[in-house]
């Protein structure tokens, strides 16, 4: 074994990494699972033919900021320059000055994750504003807002099965019966489901290191 | 194009390394073509790993690009740093914080490759036992 592999091992055997780290599931870091009847290009072309305005809607943890991130590229692809805001808690205003806007075109498309934040005069400016510009508008949002509806996310037992069997590996000391329970527990809402099983890993192991 | 080989050495046989040491890399880039190289980047950095939000520092940092003098970027190259105070290797429940000597090729085409080598900086005891 080479030094290089043997310095790795060491410090993989005192802390085996958690796969429920926020590294590994952050929404830039998975794939958005769809079912079959869709794919990126299928919800692209829903948006291109709704003249780039759109609304991805979904309960809170089921993919809505996963899937954006999947979309974008598929976006970029088709010649649309993004400009991409986030809204965090309770944050009623966009992060950016509105004479930003005079540098928007046709080909500019807005968008914005947690539209619903926004309070009712940043979203009717904001939607003149996109309107007048010809530029699109994609958001996310928990609650249908008038915007053409491109995507509804969802939750599963079995699709969380499936994120997390993409997640651990074969000996890991999740169980599919565990996924089952933070499921029900965080009442389908994925992000916490993941949470969840991020504190029960380091429970399991700690436990392990104790009886080894 | 194949996908390069990046090997990292770190100078030391000690299983940690404490702050103001020395920390001496050599570090070397296989199966590719040296035309197809057109940087490489090598760091010593920290990040946090865990449940919540993600944070890193960059301690050290080197870029070489080919040039008349060193046209081939591919050999073994050494660089070496004096490791800070701060922040100590940790192993927490909800936070872990991380240091590795990183080595990323850029290649033709917009391709990169990269390689992590970790090391424990200081012998913080965990608080999990």
């Amino acid at each position: 074994m080479s030094k290089a592999q043997t310095a790795e091992s060491q410090i993989m055997l005192r802390t085996p990494r958690n796969p429920f780290r926020t590294r590994r599931i952050r929404p830039e870091a998975m794939n958005y699972l769809f079912d079959d009847a869709y794919s990126c290009s299928t919800v692209v072309k829903a948006l291109q033919q709704n003249h780039w305005r759109g609304q991805i809607i979904g309960p809170h943890g089921s993919g809505k900021t996963t899937l954006l991130q999947a979309l974008l590229p598929a976006c970029q692809q088709r010649d649309r320059q993004v400009a991409q805001f986030s809204l965090h808690d309770r944050e009623r205003r966009l992060p950016f000055q509105w004479k930003d806007a005079t540098a928007w075109s046709a080909k500019t498309l807005i968008v914005i994750d947690g539209y619903e934040q926004l309070n009712w005069v940043a979203r009717s400016r904001l939607r003149i504003l996109t309107q007048q510009k010809k530029c699109g508008l994609l958001v996310t949002t928990h609650r249908e807002v008038s915007l053409p509806v491109i995507f509804r996310t969802s939750t599963s037992i079995e699709l969380t099965q499936k994120i997390v069997r993409q997640l651990v590996s074969h000996d890991s000391q999740i169980s599919p019966a565990d996924v089952t329970c933070a499921y029900q527990q965080c009442q389908g809402n994925v992000r916490e489901t993941l949470f969840a099983l991020y504190d029960l890993y380091q429970d399991r192991h700690r436990q392990t290191r104790r009886l080894g | 194009m194949m996908e390069p080989l990046i090997s990292i050495q770190i100078q030391d046989d000690r299983p940690f390394l404490n702050p103001g040491d020395t920390i001496a890399c050599d570090y070397q880039i296989d199966a590719v073509e040296a035309s197809d190289i057109q940087a490489v980047e090598a760091s010593v950095l920290w990040y946090t790993e865990g449940k919540g939000d993600e944070d890193m520092g960059v301690h050290y940092f080197e870029r070489r690009v080919p040039t008349e003098t060193e046209e081939d970027l591919r050999k073994w190259r050494r660089f070496q740093t004096i490791l800070p105070n701060s922040p100590l290797s940790f192993d927490g429940e909800l936070i872990q914080i991380r240091w590795c000597v990183r080595v990323r090729a850029f290649l033709k085409l917009g391709k990169q490759s990269s390689f992590e080598l970790p090391f424990q900086l200081g012998d913080v005891e965990s608080p999990n036992g």
